[in-house]
């Protein structure tokens, strides 16, 4: 083992990270002092980043700078209001928190009720698919937009609680409906293995490329 | 076959299973002949087609590219932004990077550091990075009609009217496409206050999970392309011609995938050949006690 591999292994940044993820990884074959030890740590580690990235990245740039090394003072209204949130820690104060709460909902209510219009009135106007070959429309397509159009309705009839289903066709149709939704929820829960299968797959790929270099051993 | 068999097919030691599914990943990540083949997917066809074609669009080619995510997604967003990225710089497209999670700006600034210096790009005259942003629905709301007013500075709090690469981007107007690499529900924000407004093609990268998020407004036509998860990240490779990061991850993907099938297939094997061999047993007791 030359040293500058050895260098390379001992580097403080790749050895805690290497450590680190064996020692949360060794869950899956039994609970033991060492995951507990890094679970401890992590949680440690980012409570204490997420604290200082909100001085660094937040409170500084965005606040204390401008205010201190730019000489736009009228920041400072922003820390009596940014104190009022904590006010819901005690009785006396609370009205305090509810009101700027009340605030901030607003806001928020404001924003999204201007993107609800912009971000769903594309999509009623683009379920309505013609259904007929003709044209542009193949007959491909068309049989594609009478499938999107049956599912669509199914899945719509299957959420109307207004009334109760008696009649056969609206029972089948809320069924079928169900059944797709089933569909659906099983494509999803797919994507979901894919993603924490992608995130071992890169631990393992840190540990064995980043950290032990192996990729350049047997290439 | 003895029940006992069919008992064990559904009962095999997980930690062998895990055990397995670390030799079959170790090994695709370390020997290089180890690939399967990629069929890059529609939609990030669609995707890669709708970046080319921004880039070619008469008028401004600055490109936003907005990171939501942080070292816990790192496995899957890190592969796509570095195969978004490879293909901006391919285009000599200029771009700017806004994060909406403290750990972003960071993790971007690798992946731009180590490609800008394999094509020659160069901070500030061809990309910016614009740091993390507090208020995401107040930023993008304020994006549309002034970025450098709404922005003001970039990552190392220097004003965006220093860089040559802001000279002509004050507006979304000035924005050829958007690109969203994220891991959460960001779809929302993007599509209701920004891109609708001028109809600025929108390319999607989520995670895996987010995916099926965005399927409706592809259908829609409000998503011009999705490059979903790392499967995306080494269909996006594969279109670029390049084999890097994604790709590794494809092929340990596909061969899990395959293992889950098989062992999904093995265990309702051991199900079903347990109840047949529950039924005949009680079959054979029953004509034992008549």
């Amino acid at each position: 083992m030359s040293a500058d591999y050895l260098h390379h292994l001992l580097l403080p940044k790749l050895l805690l990270g290497a450590i680190g993820t064996i020692a949360i990884l060794s869950l899956v074959f039994r609970e033991n002092k060492l995951y507990r030890l890094f679970e401890h740590v992590f949680l440690g580690l980012a409570t204490g980043y997420g604290l200082a990235t909100t001085w660094t990245q937040v409170l500084r740039p965005k606040w204390w700078d401008p205010m201190v090394g730019g000489g736009e003072w009228i920041w400072i209204l922003a820390a009596p209001l940014g104190l009022m949130f904590y006010g819901v820690y005690t009785k006396k104060f609370a009205w305090m928190a509810r009101l700027i709460f009340g605030l901030y909902f607003g806001l928020a209510a404001g924003t999204v009720f201007q993107g609800f219009a912009e971000e769903y009135v594309p999509q009623i106007r683009a379920s309505f698919k013609p259904l007929i070959a003709h044209g542009a429309v193949t007959a491909a397509m068309a049989v594609n937009n009478w499938i999107f159009v049956i599912i669509l309705i199914c899945v719509l009839v299957y959420f109307f609680f207004a009334f109760e289903q008696n009649s056969a066709v609206i029972k089948r149709s809320a069924s079928a409906g169900r059944v797709m939704l089933m569909i659906a929820f099983g494509a999803i829960f797919g994507s979901t293995i894919m993603i924490r299968e992608a995130l071992l797959i890169d631990r393992i790929r840190f540990l064995l490329i980043e950290w032990l270099q192996l990729g350049h051993i047997f290439r | 076959m003895d029940n006992n068999v069919w008992q064990k097919l559904q009962s095999i030691d997980p930690r062998a299973l895990y055990v397995v599914v670390l030799v079959m990943i170790s090994a695709s990540i370390v020997l290089p002949g180890l690939t399967l083949p990629i069929i890059p997917g529609q939609q990030s066809k669609d995707a890669f087609n709708a970046v080319v074609k921004a880039a070619n669009t008469p008028g401004s080619k600055f490109m936003l590219v907005s990171g939501w995510w942080s070292a816990s997604t790192r496995g899957e967003n890190d592969p796509q932004t570095r195969a978004i990225l490879t293909h901006l710089m391919r285009l000599h497209v200029p771009f700017g990077v806004l994060s909406f999670d403290p750990q972003n700006p960071q993790l971007m600034d690798n992946i731009e550091t180590s490609l800008a210096q394999k094509y020659g790009y160069v901070y500030g005259r061809d990309y910016i990075n614009f740091g993390y942003q507090v208020a995401p629905a107040q930023t993008l709301k304020g994006i549309v009609t002034n970025m450098k007013g709404t922005l003001k500075t970039d990552w190392h709090s220097k004003p965006l009217e220093t860089f040559p690469v802001m000279a002509n981007v004050n507006s979304i107007k000035d924005v050829a496409a958007v690109i969203d690499i994220t891991p959460v529900s960001s779809l929302d924000a993007w599509l209701g206050l920004v891109v609708q407004k001028y109809h600025t093609p929108f390319i999607y990268v989520p995670t895996a999970v987010m995916a099926p998020e965005g399927y409706p407004y592809r259908d829609s036509g409000q998503v011009a392309g999705i490059v979903i998860g790392v499967k995306g990240a080494g269909d996006y490779e594969t279109l670029l011609g390049v084999k890097m990061q994604g790709t590794q991850v494809s092929t340990a993907l596909s061969m899990v995938y395959a293992l889950i099938i098989l062992l999904v297939i093995v265990g309702n094997i051991g199900y079903h050949g347990a109840r047949r061999a529950a039924a005949l047993q009680a079959a054979g007791e029953g004509r034992g006690q008549s």
